[in-house]
């Protein structure tokens, strides 16, 4: 059924201009997460020293992709060279850089520069280059977003759809369940973990945005199983012979998804907030690394004396958000088959 | 397709349903009998309230869990080759291995009873998925020539649509190709024409006739009209306040009605050679949970007033609504025969 849904989901998907300019934006942003150290790297791309050709900086993402590692360190193509780079690109009769030729984590004496030629967004207090920065904390607000968002997703569909469908116990039982993770601020929870954990990093806190922020997903879900369980369709269904769970799965939760998709493609900004709003605060994702929150942070601290800092995360944060939002409204509407007014044939 | 197909009956005997309320248990089914037989109607036919649309509920066990459940009685379905099963006591995954495949039900509400997020095509595939086992592809297919069965043309394309894309008639028709979908033996329509306009109710009515006679299924057609049972059925059981009060041949009911409530049912429907206006039945039908002691029927009983004013008046006693007939209210009057294919539940009638 759902090979026969899919196509024709893409089909009215494609008919909303604002959900097509949101996905092609949301797939630039995983391709500049995935290319990030092709996109922004000291290392050359390609180039040729003392007569071979190197791939230094197709190495980075490379050892990104799962099990490519092997072919990484031991053949030559793609090999790190052992020399230094500055140098060697120097030398080299031929060398491609990449985009934004400084790494996110090097340090220069050009500290607070404005916006140049050379750093197209400038350079913070330490004189790393902003736009490495930038592009290199996109896959931070990304996995954060997307996995947390995913991971509350499956927990509140799951324990929703549940505890309406059900009823009687189990309702009750995850009913109380989700006010009392409801009750709990959510923020201090994670900064009390974070402050717990031994190495904190960018899995604990998908973890721990994940496993909170369930809650309006389950609370939705259920309200949509109470509403439709008593449907006449779902009695219908039983009619014709289908069991509980295939009147749940394949009847029931089809007709409350939408809502619940918007809810956590929602939820996916949020959790991109929360990780920026924990960096700032210098409990996220370790400070070294580049996240959109850390940079903000330091941003914040030198606002007088360097303003344009503040902008490329707070830009960056903006539009990611605005762009999954506007993409979950769209799916919302694609996947509602009574917007589709045409072939309507009255009588 | 089972080689008795033909021969499926369900006998209901004594069928009692309960539901539990803020204010106590009440019965809208209290002592229920009728039998479907193979390539027969039975209509069932009553006020709204009066306990029809849960009996048919009843019978295919899909009463609201936690709040209504059969109480007492049975429900014997059997195929004509020895195999019956009560549904009424049978396990759960029993019934559901009879639902859609042996026994299958329309409903009032096309609209509702259609999920609005597949197509059409696809809702009547997965029946034969589910019960026959067939492949997608297989079962696609036969979704469309089932819908050409029930008089959808374009089929095909109409496959491909979904239900909010149908007329009210042509989601009736869809809904009746799923409910064909597992070729059962029996069917349950519950107000299948109600919800429709008179002219494609006239379409409804001769589609299922013809399936009917095609099929060979037995039929309970529920409905608060007259006039469409009239057409469609062979016997007739009239309800009131959750029991049967009247059951007869169909030419039999309408030519010689011998019930009070079944008089005043059938004086209420609309006749060309007689003017407007009939009036009704004084009063309305007791709610389940204050039905009148006796015949539940008496508070409105026209022939009991009528004979408490010509009678002595030790015979009769007063209440609320007038001086009625004493055993009205003391006697819970049976179901007796009063004629061949002709039984009436009224102490007065029978005597």
């Amino acid at each position: 059924m759902l090979q026969a849904r899919a196509p024709r989901l893409w089909r009215r998907f494609r008919r909303r201009r604002l959900g097509m300019l949101s996905l092609a934006g949301l797939v630039l942003l995983a391709a500049v997460a995935v290319l990030r150290p092709v996109l922004a790297s000291r290392l050359p791309i390609v180039c040729r020293y003392e007569g071979r050709l190197y791939f230094p900086g197709l190495v980075g993402v490379l050892r990104s992709v799962p099990f490519a590692s092997a072919v990484v360190e031991e053949s030559r193509p793609f090999s790190l060279p052992s020399f230094d780079v500055e140098k060697a690109v120097a030398d080299s009769s031929f060398a491609v850089r990449a985009l934004i030729p400084y790494d996110p984590l090097d340090y220069s004496s050009e500290v607070r520069a404005r916006p140049s030629r050379q750093h197209w967004l400038g350079t913070d207090d330490l004189g790393r280059d902003v736009a490495a920065r930038l592009v290199h904390g996109t896959a931070v607000s990304l996995k954060v977003g997307l996995g947390a968002m995913a991971l509350a997703g499956l927990v509140g569909i799951v324990l929703g759809a549940w505890a309406g469908y059900a009823g009687g116990i189990v309702d009750v039982v995850v009913s109380r369940l989700i006010e009392l993770v409801m009750c709990f601020p959510v923020f201090f929870l994670i900064l009390a973990v974070m402050v717990w954990v031994e190495e904190p990093g960018v899995t604990h806190v998908v973890f721990v945005i994940g496993l909170t922020a369930w809650t309006p997903i389950a609370r939705l879900m259920r309200a949509e199983m109470l509403r439709l369980r008593g449907s006449e369709f779902a009695v219908a269904a039983r009619a014709l012979g289908a069991g509980p769970v295939r009147v749940l799965v394949r009847h029931l939760l089809p007709n409350a998804m939408a809502p619940v998709a918007v809810t956590i493609t929602f939820g996916v900004g949020h959790a991109i907030l929360i990780e920026a709003g924990l960096s700032w605060l210098g409990f996220g994702v370790p400070p070294p690394a580049p996240s959109w929150g850390v940079m903000l942070r330091s941003a914040y601290d030198q606002i007088q004396s360097a303003p344009f800092l503040v902008y490329p995360p707070c830009v960056a944060i903006f539009v990611t958000v605005l762009m999954v939002n506007w993409l979950g409204e769209a799916v919302r509407d694609a996947a509602d088959p009574r917007g589709e007014s045409e072939n309507l044939v009255p009588g | 397709m089972s080689p008795n197909r033909h021969s499926a009956a369900l006998a209901v005997r004594d069928l009692r349903v309960e539901i539990r309320t803020r204010e106590g248990i009440v019965r809208p089914v209290d002592g229920v009998s009728f039998d479907i037989r193979p390539g027969r109607t039975l209509g069932l036919a009553g006020e709204s309230g009066c306990g029809k649309t849960v009996s048919a509920l009843a019978l295919m066990r899909l009463l609201p869990r936690g709040q209504a459940r059969i109480s007492g009685g049975s429900v014997l379905w059997s195929n004509g080759d020895g195999e019956s099963v009560n549904l009424a006591t049978a396990a759960e995954q029993e019934v559901r291995r009879l639902r859609g495949r042996r026994l299958a039900m329309i409903f009032q509400d096309p609209a509702a009873a259609l999920n609005p997020v597949f197509t059409v095509g696809e809702q009547i595939a997965e029946v034969s998925r589910l019960h026959l086992g067939l492949s997608h592809g297989k079962a696609m297919r036969r979704a469309v020539s089932l819908l050409s069965r029930v008089g959808i043309a374009d089929a095909a394309r109409r496959a491909r649509e979904y239900p909010h894309q149908f007329s009210g008639g042509m989601q009736q028709r869809a809904m009746l190709a799923m409910a064909l979908a597992g070729e059962p033996g029996i069917l349950i329509a519950d107000e299948p024409t109600t919800a429709l306009d008179v002219t494609v109710q006239a379409q409804i009515v001769d589609l299922l006739r013809g399936l009917q006679s095609e099929a060979g299924m037995g039929m309970l057609w529920v409905t608060h009209d007259l006039g469409v049972l009239a057409q469609v059925a062979d016997e007739i059981c009239v309800m009131y306040a959750g029991r049967i009060v009247e059951r007869a041949g169909t030419r039999e009911l309408f030519a010689n009605p011998l019930h009070p409530y079944t008089q005043a049912l059938l004086a209420c429907v609309p006749r060309l050679h007689r003017p407007a206006g009939t009036g009704g039945i004084p009063g309305s039908v007791p709610t389940p949970a204050e039905v009148p002691p006796g015949c539940r029927f008496h508070p409105r009983c026209a022939l009991s007033r009528r004979l408490a004013v010509e009678l002595d008046a030790e015979l009769c006693v007063n209440t609320q609504s007038g001086s009625v007939l004493r055993r009205c209210v003391d006697e819970v009057p049976a179901l007796r025969p009063v004629g061949a294919d002709h039984w009436v539940a009224c102490g007065e009638v029978a005597s």
